[in-house]
């Protein structure tokens, strides 16, 4: 195994509401490594992109609160170096992509500045090179005439040239790890392969790690190595993206896989019922009130992540689920 | 009368005046629906794809006479809706119904659900006031509701069950045609894949025909027994759902095939990346309106005339000069 980048052991991030306390992030422990395309998936609300903001330190507080775990970020602990140290990270190696490119960039500013704006706070760079180099990031993602588009306010541009700048302000300090919470969710779809197809080429060309959050599982398929599927604040399977689709354990993988439209007329297999709120998990298993096979030992006691891939490959399967144990 | 399709839109038209600047006079003509032309038979699903902006849901809105096109006609039974009035106008209305995208502001905040859903039977005086009870119960009983929403008001539920409410208001006047734009786009894939369900159940239960609006082409694969491909405004290709993505024909289809992705890492197709993004609907190319994006588009003509759609084997129609 090549080094890891990012190891997040055990992370707890709870939000204190005057309802109670929802445990949004509840004991999950992930890796990426140097070059990696890491996929998490979920239904909303189950805690995916908290545990993005964890990891970049963004999480409103109060109400929320990293209570509890570790994340180390090439090799240093980030949930315990002060403020000003974790700016100098944020944006510079590890960058963000956001959902909504129309809410993200700043109504008010040209693009090119925005973009300059990473490069003179992070490189120190003059206002001028920062522009100039503003203008072959432009050029990077792909938007023609850059050195007119520079001189564009957010609102000129259509969703796909907006996404495509919101990437080039994330790649513009070359950051080691970038966290991209759905970024083609509000694209149409000739326009998601165009962005898809960017991202994968900078991960290979940059060796920039890929944290990417989804819930679409073509994308899925498509652009991750591994894949780690979430519900309720806790991972419920991690595994390679292959296995994810040829052998899913956890029956809220299966779920999530039957509800998506395939090729010929068989009837979709949904999950049933919907997500429980965040203020009232059930005991137990968190999906056992939706789960099909569900049994008597789901309703009390709650499964651990644990690995069930019997060859001695190094690749690992980790499941939680009663059904599939080695967790006896 | 019996062979006549159960909707027919005949070289429909619809154009907007945007105005061009905070303080010029002038205004531009957008072209929403471009001489559109197709027809729906009895029971059928037929899908309606497109990305953002070609033009489908200015033909929902025209469909249920919401708006008033500019060129065309359009066919129920075979009578132009354009020229009903009065009674005739309000029987129409409740022959064809609409299920909207937004399962949020597609609910009035302030009503019950009870109320939302027997809004139309109080108008169109479909049952007794004393019954509209019995019958909203019926509505909501048949798409997973329970009887103790009735008194319950839209912000109470989650997405997929508002979306169900707003299902339950389509059907309480028993509709023939239930226009349903992009009905499951706003959805959690596993509430999409139940309202889904629900809507093909609800077909085969009381013969309803959809003409199902979407940008998702592997909804619309599932749901569609025949598709058509909207861009710019225009129907570029339609044919029957297998025979559309077995044997795409126009360049745009295939293209637009080609960038789903699949929900299967084993598989790796060729890709067809398209260059730049949709024209404005405000000033479109010349010629073929995917001209400017075509990756097999020749000068000769491509550029210089619209092709007409026309039918290339049994059923399959499209409009491109390489083709015919």
């Amino acid at each position: 195994m090549s080094s890891s980048l990012l190891e997040i052991e055990d992370l707890r991030t709870y939000l204190f509401l005057t309802e109670g306390t929802a445990r949004v992030v509840d004991g999950v422990s992930l890796g990426i490594r140097k070059g990696e395309t890491l996929a998490l998936v979920g239904e909303s609300g189950c805690g995916k992109t908290m545990t993005a903001y964890s990891v970049l330190r963004l999480i409103p507080e109060p109400p929320g609160k990293i209570v509890g775990g570790r994340i180390v970020f090439d090799g240093e602990d980030i949930l315990s170096i002060p403020d000003k140290q974790m700016r100098k990270i944020r944006g510079d190696q590890i960058a963000m992509v956001f959902q909504e490119p129309l809410t993200s960039l700043n109504p008010v500013f040209r693009i090119g500045s925005q973009i300059a704006e990473v490069l003179q706070v992070h490189r120190k760079m003059r206002k001028r090179d920062a522009m100039d180099q503003a203008v072959k990031l432009l050029q990077d993602v792909g938007i023609p005439s850059p050195e007119k588009r520079i001189m564009d306010y957010p609102h000129q541009m259509s969703g796909g040239m907006r996404q495509r700048v919101m990437i080039a302000i994330a790649i513009a300090c070359e950051p080691k790890l970038i966290i991209a919470d759905e970024p083609t969710t509000a694209l149409d779809v000739t326009v998601q392969a165009q962005i898809m197809e960017l991202l994968k080429q900078l991960n290979e060309k940059k060796e920039m790690s890929l944290l990417l959050i989804t819930h679409d599982l073509g994308v899925v398929a498509e652009a991750a190595e591994n894949v780690a599927v979430m519900y309720a604040g806790r991972i419920m399977e991690h595994t390679d993206v292959a296995t994810i689709f040829s052998n899913p354990l956890n029956p809220y993988t299966t779920g999530l896989l039957g509800s998506v439209p395939r090729a010929g007329s068989e009837r979709l297999k949904p999950i049933k019922g919907i997500v429980p709120p965040a203020l009232s998990l059930p005991a137990g298993c968190k999906f056992s009130t939706r789960c099909e096979q569900v049994f008597d030992r789901c309703l009390t006691e709650e499964p651990d992540l644990v690995d069930v891939d019997n060859s001695n490959d190094g690749r690992k399967h980790l499941v939680r689920c009663w059904l599939h144990k080695a967790q006896k | 009368m019996n062979n006549s399709p159960l909707l027919k839109v005949v070289n429909l038209k619809k154009s907007f005046h945007v105005s061009s600047g905070m303080f010029s006079g002038s205004s531009l003509q957008l072209k929403a629906v471009n001489n559109v032309s197709f027809s729906v038979e009895e029971g059928e699903t037929y899908g309606l794809v497109g990305e953002s902006g070609c033009g489908k849901s200015t033909i929902a809105r025209l469909i249920l006479c919401l708006d008033n096109p500019d060129q065309g006609e359009i066919y129920f039974r075979g009578t132009n809706i354009f020229t009903l009035q009065g009674v005739e106008k309000k029987k129409f209305r409740r022959k064809v119904q609409i299920i909207f995208q937004d399962p949020y502001s597609s609910l009035n905040p302030r009503k019950k659900v009870g109320s939302i859903i027997g809004e139309p039977l109080l108008i169109h005086k479909i049952v007794p006031k004393n019954k509209i009870r019995d019958k909203v119960f019926e509505l909501m009983n048949m798409v997973g509701l329970q009887e103790d929403h009735y008194g319950r008001y839209p912000h109470e539920f989650s997405s997929g069950q508002r979306q169900r409410i707003g299902i339950a208001r389509a059907l309480s006047l028993s509709p023939e045609l239930i226009v349903a734009d992009e009905p499951v786009s706003a959805l959690d894939v596993s509430i999409q894949a139940q309202t889904i369900n629900l809507l093909m159940d609800l077909q085969k239960q009381m013969k309803l025909t959809y003409l199902f609006i979407s940008h998702d082409l592997s909804v619309v694969k599932y749901v569609s027994t025949k598709v058509a491909v909207m861009y710019l405004g225009k129907i570029v290709e339609t044919a029957s759902n297998d025979e559309l993505y077995s044997s795409p024909l126009h360049p745009y289809t295939v293209a637009l095939f080609s960038a789903v992705p699949v929900p299967d890492p084993s598989v790796r197709k060729e890709r067809i990346t398209l260059k730049g993004e949709i024209p404005s609907p405000i000033n479109p190319p010349v010629g073929c309106v995917f001209s400017s994006r075509c990756p097999v588009a020749d000068s000769n003509i491509c550029f210089k005339k619209q092709p007409p759609l026309e039918e290339k084997r049994d059923g399959h129609m499209v409009a491109c000069w390489l083709k015919n």
